[in-house]
């Protein structure tokens, strides 16, 4: 009995229970289950609708997925469960060539990205400096480098943020350009975590101050928080208000 | 327009001047920095005769003796003992270790919880009686007396204007 059962439907184990072949979804009627003639020890295997084969017989080979045919039109019980399939895309016209989707940046984009690059440098560059005349410190050990820095980052940073500035004054929809946009929350992040790192760390040095395990010089401390605060926020403020304005 | 981008040019204009006040001090300390160089290289080289030369347990009479010549008039030697000498290097500019890097990087990095490591190793005491120039200086004249029969002594900079 076992064998008759299974050769009367036969659904193979990977195919989707929901599921309906082509010839039932062609006329829109599922032939009524086998009767049941299992097996007493299979009975738990009948609510599942799942088929075993009888040890004796042999297994059966596994029987690829089908994909129903694009001629199935009429819809069966099981389909009309499924999620409808998404539309067919429509033939591109004859004098359209197919391009690969490559995410670059727009060309005012590339010119924001120098320009974030100008305004780092010249930030770490004038920090420096900063830092080293109110520390009391201005030998030529101490500022070449940052003068090296600010000499080249200021006059390309001038250049290029007047330069985009004149633009967006000239075109306003150049402030929502996504390529800038990215560039200036990336400066937005980067001088906001600055900031943020550099409070606790004043606090800290404050407390490590008072419990006797810091033995510098607070104002020294207090002025180096201010630079690095007037530059990291600056840009921070700058930039916040940028593009607020601009939404 | 150019009204509006008129305070953009005026704070790039201050950065720009701030820019050519550091470039001003920067070449005012070149020419002060490029003699000390050479006074330091110079001191090093003489240095280096100069403790071939004691290693035979006796100081020179002269840098000449020790068969050094061509010294700068900002290094000078005087023997004092048989055994014990003063050697002298006179720089325009004090050195420094400062990091401007190291300043910004510890307040940000205890904020974020990492403690700057400090190094606050005392300097063990050199136990060879050898001439050595420290790079860390003082403005003016830097001096150290060698004992070439004291294991122990250390090397005092003195710092006479």
């Amino acid at each position: 009995m076992d064998n008759e059962s299974s050769s009367d439907y036969q659904e193979p184990e990977n195919r989707p229970s929901h599921f309906t072949p082509p010839e039932e979804a062609d006329t829109g009627f599922s032939p009524a289950p086998p009767p049941p003639h299992h097996h007493p020890h299979e009975h738990h295997h009948d609510e599942h609708h799942e088929f075993h084969p009888h040890p004796s017989s042999p297994p059966a080979p596994p029987t690829p997925f089908l994909e129903p045919l694009p001629t199935h039109t009429a819809p069966s019980h099981d389909f009309a469960q499924a999620p409808p399939p998404p539309p067919a895309p429509a033939p591109p016209p004859a004098n359209v060539i197919p391009q690969p989707v490559v995410r670059v940046l727009s060309p005012r984009g590339v010119e924001y990205v120098f320009m974030a690059i100008a305004l780092v440098t010249g930030a770490i560059g004038l920090v420096s400096a900063l830092l080293a005349i109110v520390n009391g410190n201005h030998s030529f050990s101490v500022l070449y480098f940052p003068l090296a820095l600010l000499l080249v980052a200021v006059p390309v940073f001038s250049g290029l943020f007047l330069r985009l500035k004149q633009a967006e004054l000239l075109d306003p929809s150049a402030r929502l350009d996504a390529s800038k946009r990215r560039t200036t929350q990336f400066l937005q992040i980067s001088s906001f975590f600055i900031c943020f790192f550099t409070l606790i760390g004043f606090l800290a040095t404050v407390f490590a101050k008072v419990s006797g395990t810091y033995t510098g010089s607070l104002v020294k401390v207090v002025l180096d928080v201010l630079v690095i605060l007037l530059v990291a926020g600056g840009i921070l403020y700058y930039y916040w208000n940028d593009e607020h304005k601009a939404n | 327009m150019q009204r509006s981008l008129l305070k953009y040019r005026v704070g790039l204009g201050v950065i720009g001047l701030f820019t050519l006040a550091i470039l001003i001090i920067v070449l005012l300390q070149a020419s002060a920095t490029k003699q000390d160089q050479k006074t330091f290289n110079a001191a090093n080289n003489i240095a280096e005769q100069l403790n071939n030369y004691t290693y035979n347990g006796v100081a020179p009479d002269s840098l000449s003796q020790a068969g050094i010549n061509n010294v700068p008039s900002t290094i000078s030697y005087h023997k004092m003992t048989a055994y014990t000498y003063y050697f002298c290097a006179k720089y325009k500019l004090a050195s420094t270790d400062f990091s401007t890097s190291s300043i910004a990087q510890n307040i940000v990095m205890r904020g974020i919880g990492v403690s700057a490591g400090s190094n606050n190793a005392p300097n063990s005491p050199t136990s060879l009686p050898d001439l050595e120039i420290d790079p860390t200086h003082h403005k003016g004249w830097n001096c150290e007396t060698v004992d070439l029969y004291n294991y122990n002594t250390t090397t005092p900079i003195y710092n006479s204007q």
